[in-house]
């Protein structure tokens, strides 16, 4: 049922519920109070005509009574039927003729006369109000066609009103708010007055604007992003990088052009596959097996790192990939973006170094070793005694192949680590015991530069899992660099620190700190302070390169602080091996000098 | 059986027969030659302001000359009225006539003159009675005792040549006394011809005549001798005026004077002979 029907079914169901009153309780009502309304005035007149009638029925005067009751019955007769006047004797006396038999409709009025205490007769009246009642009865009906009408005019008016008042402003809105479904914010309604139609509407209009302000906030935020979009992906579509989109269930989202002159995909190919596409099958059962699983548990060991992987194109050609895996957190999930770098050609390259560098070491150092060799025994007095004019020059010599000898090592040490050709046999290692070692082998040359080596425990008896050589390689060349710029009669300290994770090694000397420019650099190869005249000697610029290179291939970290004029503090992290025990021994920190 | 009325009936009735003579009155105390007139009250009250007011009317125009119809609400009234001479002119009938004329010298003016007036007895059709010598000891209705023709004639007739005792019944008026007769009430009535025919047929077919009196002259219009003679000639010229114009007649018809004519008091003296005084009732 529409709204007008519903607004109206009130006035219709007062209207039957009137009707019902009028015409079966009213109605009944009105019927029964005109026909005893009727018969007492018909009473009332019988008593008026008693008296002229009592007399002239005394005197015989029948004349008067004829007369009498022949022109009361005329001027009545729209109601009476017959009257008649019988005497004492029951004779009738008018009418002379016989009266007609009683209708059913008809009404008998029987009125005794009475003078004193005689009674010289009986009228008795007869009428008829059928008439009168169905004239009262239609009268009833008019009325009752009356209330319907002016139920239909009120029932029109009211809708006509209420059509004016609320359907049509309804209607609007409703019209309004379909065209507001389909898009039109712009839409505004006039509204009039402080009632709750006009509230609604202005309720609405406001809510049009919030709608269209919101609209154009997000065509506007639709434009930048799709700009934005337009923009990264020109970028990440001209960078020679495959980039590759794939979700927490590594299956590939997006594949960029350069990503297919990579593998060899079309971009379609690919996407919806899972990543292990690119993956030779081979590796998918060993470490790359990992990558998935790390993938999916966001592994801080693969997310956020660069790692170096073989990937597989499409022909399936197996070749060098460098890939690095970033996550990026969404509204209720995660998606991981690859940057794949075909490193094929750097490996190549890198490659022909090595082996270059390797060759030319190698072929350097057999015969300088014979040098630096022949030059000990000539300096050893093996030869004999050395003329004192030779002395000098044969030490210089001397020096200088030993120091070329130390840098071939570092050099075939470096290549070797990248290369992966280094072998590490770790096994756990004391770290109280090896840091004692390390002071020892190295106070020889803090001697010659008079500095002391400084041991500050601060740590339970704790083992490390680490190859010993190339670990014992790191704290030399920490401890020879901090001895080398420490000035004289300093003392260089070590620090030995357990976070329960990780034991950290610090080394720390007293010279003039690292200069600010030159931090970065720091690991490069080949790098030193200075280059120039500061230059230590026994110094090839690998040696941190390579320590780096070792504590990350034990899984650990190195690092340093230094403050000018202070010193500085060199440190590598291994991560701890709990002891047999599982349990941390408390000591305190205990100085030890090892000098 | 004197008819006996009752004072307040005769209050009510003089005071109505006031109201409806109004004008008349209004007419006297304008004018100090305003003379009254008596109406035997044969008929009701308004019946006779009805016949009697258009020619009193018409008197007046032709005279110049005001009338005053003075009612009485009864017969007996009338006649003491009359005979006390308080009607400077009158209608009545023949033996009123005959004793105000023996009292104060009222002179018949007019009277009817095509028709001669007569009592009659009547009983109900299917009554076997053929004469009124069967009537002895009966109850009979007469509108009153001293109506001349319906009452005093019949009664005289029967008393003097049938020779029966009645026991009368005096009922008022004419229409009664057939009423009373059609009814059984009384088993015979005394009336008139004329006041027969006036019934309606339901009445007058269930009535038959068993006796009819002898005639005498019908009812005279009659002036008072203190009445000048100037304007007795007037009035009597305009009555008989009156009987000449189709509008006069009509007017004369309803009292009822079918053919107006000079009367005199010769008139009535036949009726002297008869003795009714022997049942006249004061």
């Amino acid at each position: 049922m529409g709204l007008r029907g519903k607004l109206l079914l009130p006035i219709l169901f007062g209207f039957v519920g009137f009707a019902i009153v009028i015409h079966f309780y009213w109605g009944e009502s009105l019927q029964r109070d005109k026909r005893a309304s009727i018969l007492a005035q018909e009473k009332v007149l019988l008593k008026t005509l008693e008296p002229i009638i009592n007399r002239s029925l005394l005197g015989g005067d029948l004349a008067t009574i004829h007369n009498t009751l022949n022109n009361t019955l005329e001027t009545h007769k729209d109601r009476w039927v017959q009257v008649a006047l019988f005497n004492n004797e029951g004779q009738q006396l008018y009418p002379l003729s016989e009266l007609t038999p009683l209708d059913q409709n008809n009404i008998t009025l029987t009125h005794p006369l009475s003078l004193n205490d005689d009674a010289p007769g009986t009228i008795k009246l007869t009428i008829n109000i059928t008439d009168e009642l169905q004239i009262e009865k239609q009268h009833i009906v008019d009325f009752e066609i009356f209330t319907l009408m002016l139920f239909a005019a009120l029932g029109l008016i009211s809708a006509i009103w209420q059509n004016f008042v609320i359907r049509r402003p309804v209607l609007r809105l409703e019209e309004a708010a379909t065209e507001l479904a389909e898009g039109d914010y712009t839409i505004q309604l006039p509204y009039d007055g402080n009632d709750e139609i006009s509230n609604l509407t202005a309720a609405f209009n406001t809510m049009g604007e919030s709608l269209l302000s919101s609209k154009q906030s997000l065509q506007e935020a639709v434009r930048i992003a799709r700009t934005n979009e337009v923009r990264t992906s020109t970028v990440l579509n001209n960078i020679a990088d495959g980039i590759i989109t794939i979700n927490e269930s590594a299956i590939i989202e997006s594949f960029t052009p350069a990503a297919s002159d990579i593998f060899g995909y079309e971009e379609a190919e690919v996407i919806g596959k899972n990543i292990m596409t690119l993956i030779p099958k081979e590796l998918q059962q060993g470490d790359l097996k990992e990558l998935e699983h790390y993938i999916s548990t966001h592994n801080p060991f693969i997310i956020g790192k660069r790692i170096e992987v073989e990937g597989q194109r499409k022909n399936g050609e197996i070749f060098p990939l460098e890939l690095s895996i970033n996550e990026m957190p969404l509204d209720d999930h995660y998606l991981f973006s690859g940057i794949a770098r075909d490193i094929t050609e750097r490996k190549h390259t890198a490659k022909l170094k090595d082996e270059f560098v390797s060759t030319v070491s190698h072929e350097l150092r057999t015969p300088l070793t014979s040098i630096n060799g022949a030059l000990r025994l000539i300096n050893g007095g093996a030869l004999g005694e050395v003329p004192d004019q030779l002395k000098e020059m044969l030490s210089l010599a001397s020096t200088n192949s030993e120091r070329l000898l130390l840098l071939i090592n570092d050099i075939l040490d470096m290549q070797k680590i990248e290369a992966g050709n280094i072998d590490f046999n770790p096994h756990a290692i004391e770290v109280s015991h090896f840091i004692q070692q390390a002071a020892e082998i190295n106070r020889g040359y803090a001697d010659q530069y008079n500095v002391r080596i400084n041991i500050i425990e601060n740590s339970l008896k704790c083992h490390i899992d680490a190859d010993p050589d190339r670990l014992m390689q790191v704290m030399c060349n920490l401890l020879s660099n901090a001895i080398k710029f420490s000035p004289p009669d300093s003392s260089v300290d070590i620090h030995i620190q357990n976070n329960n994770a990780a034991i950290r090694i610090c080394v720390t000397d007293h010279g003039a700190g690292i200069p600010q420019d030159f931090q970065e650099k720091l690991y490069d190869k080949f790098t030193q302070a200075d280059s120039s005249n500061t230059r230590k000697p026994g110094s090839t610029g690998l040696g941190l390169s390579i320590s780096k290179a070792i504590i990350e291939r034990h899984g650990g970290e190195i690092g340093f602080t230094t403050e000018d004029g202070v010193g500085t503090c060199f440190w590598f992290e291994i991560p701890i091996e709990e002891d047999e025990f599982g349990e941390n021994e408390a000591e305190l920190p205990r100085k030890v000098s090892a000098r | 059986m004197k008819h006996t009325q009752h004072p307040m009936v005769a209050m009510l009735s003089a005071l109505l027969l006031y109201l409806l003579s109004g004008a008349v009155v209004e007419a006297q105390e304008a004018d100090q030659e305003t003379f009254s007139v008596g109406v035997i009250p044969q008929f009701d009250a308004q019946k006779i302001y009805e016949i009697w007011s258009p020619i009193l009317k018409q008197l007046e125009k032709a005279t110049g000359h005001h009338f005053r119809l003075q009612g009485t609400p009864t017969i007996s009234e009338f006649e003491k009225e009359f005979n006390a001479g308080r009607f400077d002119f009158a209608y009545m009938n023949p033996y009123n006539l005959l004793l105000a004329n023996r009292e104060q010298g009222y002179i018949p003016l007019v009277r009817d003159v095509e028709k001669q007036l007569h009592g009659i007895l009547v009983v109900k059709k299917e009554n076997p009675m053929n004469s009124p010598a069967a009537l002895n000891g009966k109850k009979v209705s007469f509108p009153a005792p001293n109506a001349l023709g319906a009452s005093l004639m019949v009664r005289a007739d029967l008393h003097d040549i049938f020779n029966v005792d009645i026991e009368p019944h005096y009922v008022r008026t004419h229409s009664s006394v057939f009423l009373n007769v059609v009814l059984g009430l009384t088993i015979a009535g005394g009336g008139v011809q004329k006041t027969l025919n006036q019934q309606p047929a339901a009445i007058r077919n269930q009535l038959k005549v068993i006796y009819r009196t002898r005639d005498v002259a019908p009812h005279p219009f009659a002036a008072h001798p203190r009445v000048p003679q100037k304007i007795i000639a007037q009035v009597k010229n305009a009555l008989l005026e009156m009987g000449r114009t189709e509008h006069g007649k009509t007017m004369l018809n309803k009292v009822p004077v079918y053919s107006i004519g000079p009367g005199s008091i010769a008139d009535y003296t036949p009726l002297n002979k008869i003795g009714l005084e022997r049942f006249y009732k004061e």
